[in-house]
């Protein structure tokens, strides 16, 4: 169910975040406990709770005493920003490098993303 | 970091028991099962116990649960000594493979009523919901049960008899895939609902590490490492690529084994790796993995491999 | 509830254990009423078969003691009990079962008058018992209890002895278990060991000494018990 790269706990704080971003979670509304969580995909409940406070960190969720954990309105908006920051370095740059190291031309790449753009207008 | 948990949902954890563990010494005649064995394990955490056979897990887990006295050395639970100390036996529970909980020719809804006298904090209504979920027949027979259901029927006990320190000792054997999930499930929700200290000793290391915050290992009577599960993962990573490439990488490292296959090596090396170690590898084209719970298990108890200097070679 | 908590092993035998215990008189009462019937169509009933019969309980008493410290204590230190509250809740138990076991026996000396006399049988009575009359229904109790207060307890510290840390114990054990099985056998009368009876003549000891030496080799069985039994540790049983 997890990989082995990274803690399991960043892994599922990872995995609320692509609920946020793809508006599965949605901005005020409360997430699942961390018992549910970790009933769900049977790991430690102070595991979940990990995962859960990295995202009160970040930001991405807040804690109503007694009640829960909630999506942080403005959550959806600045996971959006933020990816958009890093787009470039973890998307574009490995993807040119890839491209250099295997000889494809840039432009042929370029040739690609226009291609993917009539498309879209289409 | 402090080591008291705080719910994420902001409940406050009810009081745990703490497990303390001084220069414990067990032996049986002239074999030696534990020697010179210390730790400690705060409160309110799920402890993984690894070990090879006759590591000492179970010696280990019967002196914490006054099942044996300690031939040396302190245990405490609470902070007071366990052996014969009812104020502190009542609160502990421990489950062992060899099913100590059921007599052959008592059936099981007698069991049960046997733990129900016993046990000042049994919980009668868990333990029908659990015997129903783990389908455990109520009429039968200890002794016909089959080796799954004996272990399904441990694991109610231990469960239903909600104590603060609850140990598995390889209480799983012989249950299935599904009612080793549904063990899963119900230790995650019982955890869940109210924080407990619990150790379970497993040979299922990567399907129950998930579970546990901590891990122990105990090698030859003694601990050998004791971290968190996330941590320990962190640390042990192997390498493969070209055997000069990677000879001149792990140089200076603590490694672990080693496997060969023509002129590719593969080293694995215990110890945390920095940025600067990883892109030094990326440079020397080598292959970085984390390893697996079960691996790193395996190489840390490895007879062979303790006797090795960390900077030597091949043997 | 929470008053008796302390007393839960003890609990636990009174309702579990004492009722199926006392119910089994019942058919052993009926069984040996059956047999005198037999004998009385074959030939002529003329010795109590109640008084033949039940001294063979006392082996029944050996066998659950060493189930009380071979079993039961285990299970009990399993469910968080200690052994000292195990040793004492368990004593007052055996105390009170033989008791209750010892009048039940006395009792079936009653009846089987009753039953006999109806029956025109004759009731004859071992000679080397203590009690020679079978309506002497308290000195009878008194004998069976001591006897079976004995032998539980020997039974329960021969159980630990060869279940224990060293089964050297349970050898050494059997010394002192000896001499308090023939001592309650000397003391009461009720023998089923011929060469002791040979050995010793009939009961010679007499009702104050006997009973005296009986609860005096009763102590002497706890104190080996509790020594047997005070570390003893909890098994890992291979099935």
């Amino acid at each position: 169910m997890f990989d082995d790269r990274s803690p399991i706990y960043r892994q599922i704080a990872e995995r609320i975040t692509a609920d946020v971003l793809n508006g599965v979670l949605l901005a005020d509304e409360q997430v699942m406990s961390t018992t549910q969580y970790a009933t769900y995909y049977r790991i430690n409940p102070a595991t979940a709770a990990k995962a859960f406070q990295q995202l009160v960190d970040e930001g991405v969720l807040y804690k109503r005493r007694g009640v829960g954990m909630f999506v942080s309105p403005d959550a959806p908006a600045a996971l959006r920003a933020r990816r958009r920051e890093s787009f470039f370095g973890d998307v574009v740059d490995p993807m040119v490098a890839e491209a250099r190291a295997i000889g494809i031309p840039l432009g042929e790449i370029v040739k690609r993303i226009e291609q993917s753009m009539n498309e879209d207008v289409r | 970091m402090t080591r008291a948990r705080v719910d994420a949902e902001g409940t406050v954890p009810p009081v745990t028991v703490d497990v303390e563990v001084r220069q414990l010494r067990l032996s049986y005649g002239r074999t030696v099962a534990l020697d010179d064995l210390s730790l400690s394990l705060p409160g309110g955490r799920v402890y993984g116990l690894l070990g090879r056979n006759g590591a000492g897990k179970t010696s280990l887990l019967s002196v914490l649960a006054g099942f044996r006295r300690a031939s040396a050395g302190e245990v405490l639970v609470s902070g007071e000594p366990v052996f014969e100390n009812s104020r502190i036996t009542r609160q502990v529970c421990l489950i062992r493979e060899s099913g100590d909980v059921g007599d052959g020719d008592d059936r099981v809804k007698e069991t049960l009523d046997i733990a129900r006298h016993l046990r000042p904090s049994w919980d009668a209504e868990y333990a029908r919901r659990l015997v129903d979920r783990f389908g455990v027949p109520l009429d039968r027979k200890v002794k016909d049960l089959s080796r799954g259901q004996r272990s399904a029927l441990g694991i109610v006990v231990g469960l239903a008899s909600r104590t603060p320190l609850l140990m598995f000792d390889e209480a799983h054997l012989g249950l299935d895939a599904p009612s080793r999930e549904a063990f899963q499930e119900e230790l995650i929700a019982e955890v869940g609902a109210s924080p407990r200290t619990v150790v379970v000793s497993t040979h299922l290391i990567e399907e129950q590490a998930p579970l546990f915050e901590e891990v122990l290992i105990l090698d030859r009577g003694r601990l050998v490492v004791q971290e968190e599960t996330d941590t320990l993962l962190a640390r042990g990573t192997t390498v493969t690529g070209h055997a000069a490439a990677v000879e001149t990488f792990t140089a200076g490292m603590t490694t672990l084994g080693e496997r060969r296959l023509g002129r590719t090596v593969e080293v694995t090396v215990f110890g945390d790796l920095d940025d600067a170690d990883r892109v030094r590898a990326g440079q020397a084209g080598l292959d970085l993995t984390p390893m697996a719970l079960q691996d790193l298990f395996i190489h840390l108890t490895d007879p062979d491999v303790h006797r090795t200097d960390p900077d030597g070679g091949p043997r | 509830m929470s008053r008796f908590r302390h007393w839960a092993v003890a609990r636990l035998l009174f309702s579990t254990h004492l009722p199926f215990l006392v119910l089994l008189w019942v058919p052993v009462a009926v069984l040996l009423t059956a047999a005198a019937g037999v004998v009385a169509v074959v030939g002529t009933v003329n010795h109590s078969v109640w008084d033949i019969a039940v001294p063979i309980l006392r082996w029944f008493a050996l066998g659950y003691g060493a189930y009380l410290t071979t079993r039961m204590l285990p299970l009990c230190i399993a469910h968080g009990r200690t052994r000292r509250e195990f040793m004492i809740q368990s004593s007052c138990f055996v105390a009170a079962l033989t008791g209750v076991l010892g009048a039940l026996l006395a009792l079936g000396y009653l009846l089987e008058k009753g039953v006999y006399g109806l029956a025109g049988w004759r009731q004859q009575l071992a000679d080397e018992r203590l009690f020679d009359a079978p309506d002497q229904f308290w000195l009878i109790a008194l004998c069976y209890w001591v006897l079976l207060l004995l032998w539980t307890t020997v039974g329960a510290f021969l159980g630990a002895g060869f279940t224990g840390a060293d089964e050297g114990w349970g050898v050494i054990a059997l010394l002192p278990a000896v001499v308090l099985a023939i001592l309650a056998s000397v003391a009461t009368g009720i023998n089923g060991l011929p060469f002791v009876s040979r050995l010793l003549g009939e009961s010679s000891l007499g009702l104050p000494i006997g009973m005296l030496s009986c609860l005096a080799g009763y102590a002497v069985g706890l104190a080996i018990t509790w020594g047997l039994v005070r570390e003893i540790p909890v098994r890992t049983r291979t099935s």
